[in-house]
């Protein structure tokens, strides 16, 4: 199946024997993109979180056809904007990444989140960010930096 | 190898259906985690079919295309009634993409949209190349992972009562709140009017190859209640019959079932005996 999509700002266009291969491997076995981190393979974890047309989407669960005729970015495709550097800020300064592995999803939840809605309160990042799991922090810190990325961002990002 | 079809209408993927058999590709959220997926079987994703996403109210009814995701449900005015279910179904990542058609034609017995389905009288339409037939949910779940969804057929959109002046009671048993799969839950739709109840439906998920819902249990648990009286639940405690799963042994379901289902009633009874 042809499929053709924009990756991070590129036009892709793929002829795959198999348009159910997952995005995750995709991106990460093929493109090289490894961020987007494989936590559990089921959608449970949200280690492989990437953007759909700019919605939260794991990519563990997403067959390649699905994002034909879409725009899809990855961490490495938004870690020069502006809002990204406020979250990557904000995460080293409230204590928000231990080990790392669920640092990039994470991220690109907090990003979503951002980009949805203005001064979110602590449920609503809890509830953005419900689909990602961190082993290390407790989360505690995770919510921090996601409000503090709120404040510090100010108008227009 | 098998074929994908990824058709931009309704028409072009029933035409397809017509001459090529297919697995029927929504969301994919559950999909993607199953074995079916390694069988090499065509597949008709219905993702770019712009038609099948919509929430409207027509008449007394709510009609929902099935492509609709989980998110534009939550995102819809029309169903703020059922933003307590909503937010207790997976997270923002595969609400995005989890869509109402997906998870009724997966048939499972723990599949969060069932229930109110049942309780609001839901009934799906599926279409074929030739015309559409509309049928009662109790008709289309046939049992475990079985629906009556014909070879030929796509379900197109689940209808069901807009009961706005009804209140909903929902119970979900799960590991832990967030974006986890239900043991079994409980939905509970009743109307009350200054202490007088008229009508109490009661929708049970997990507790069977099907949802169950038993209009004449309601009927005994509605008069009850209307008397004051504290109703019984042995007729419900009869007709379920849950299994042991990865998730929970049948001994811990019926203990649970019947203690979410005790406090909902005794929730409704609190509530009219304070009017």
């Amino acid at each position: 199946m042809n499929l053709k999509f924009e990756l991070n700002g590129k036009i892709i266009e793929e002829n795959r024997a198999d348009a159910l291969d997952n995005l995750a491997d995709y991106l990460r076995g093929e493109l090289h993109l490894t961020g987007c981190k494989i936590g559990c393979r089921e959608g449970e974890c949200g280690a492989c979180s990437v953007l759909v047309d700019d919605r939260l989407t794991l990519a563990c669960i997403t067959p390649l056809l699905a994002v034909d005729g879409k725009k899809v970015k990855t961490i490495e495709g938004i870690k020069e904007e502006k809002l990204f550097k406020i979250i990557e800020e904000s995460f080293l300064e409230a204590g928000a990444v231990q080990c790392g592995f669920c640092t990039p999803g994470m991220a690109i939840a907090a990003y979503a989140l951002l980009k949805g809605k203005r001064n979110l309160s602590r449920d609503e990042i809890r509830a953005g960010i419900s689909g990602n799991i961190c082993r290390c922090t407790g989360y505690n810190a995770i919510v921090e930096a996601v409000e503090m990325a709120d404040i510090k961002r100010g108008e227009g990002i | 190898m098998r074929n994908c079809y990824s058709p931009l209408t309704l028409e072009e993927s029933l035409k397809i259906l017509k001459e090529i058999p297919c697995w029927i590709l929504a969301g994919g959220t559950d999909f993607m985690l199953k074995k079916e997926r390694d069988i090499s079987e065509n597949i008709l994703y219905l993702g770019k079919i712009s038609e099948l996403k919509y929430i409207e109210e027509e008449g007394a009814r709510i009609k929902i295309g099935a492509m609709t995701t989980l998110d534009n449900l939550e995102k819809s005015q029309i169903l703020e009634n059922f933003l307590p279910l909503l937010d207790t179904i997976s997270s923002p990542g595969i609400k995005n993409h989890a869509t109402i058609g997906g998870n009724l034609c997966n048939a499972s017995p723990i599949g969060d949209m069932i229930p109110p389905m049942y309780a609001l009288n839901g009934k799906v339409v599926l279409a074929r190349q030739e015309g559409k037939r509309e049928i009662p949910v109790e008709e289309f779940f046939l049992g475990r992972k079985k629906t009556a969804l014909e070879r030929e057929e796509v379900l197109t959109e689940i209808n069901f009562e807009n009961l706005k002046e009804y209140k909903f009671i929902w119970k979900k048993v799960a590991g832990r709140e967030a974006n986890a799969l239900s043991k079994l839950s409980l939905f509970v739709a009743y109307k009350e009017e200054k202490g007088k109840l008229s009508d109490l439906r009661v929708a049970i998920g997990g507790m069977g190859p099907e949802v169950i819902r038993d209009r004449e249990l309601e009927e005994e648990i509605l008069k009850k209640l209307s008397l004051r009286e504290k109703p019984g639940i042995e007729g419900y405690m009869k007709i379920i019959s849950p299994i042991t799963d990865g998730r929970s042994d049948a001994a811990y379901k019926t203990a649970v079932f019947r203690n979410i289902l005790t406090g909902a009633l005794s929730e409704i009874k609190n509530e009219i005996g304070e009017k």
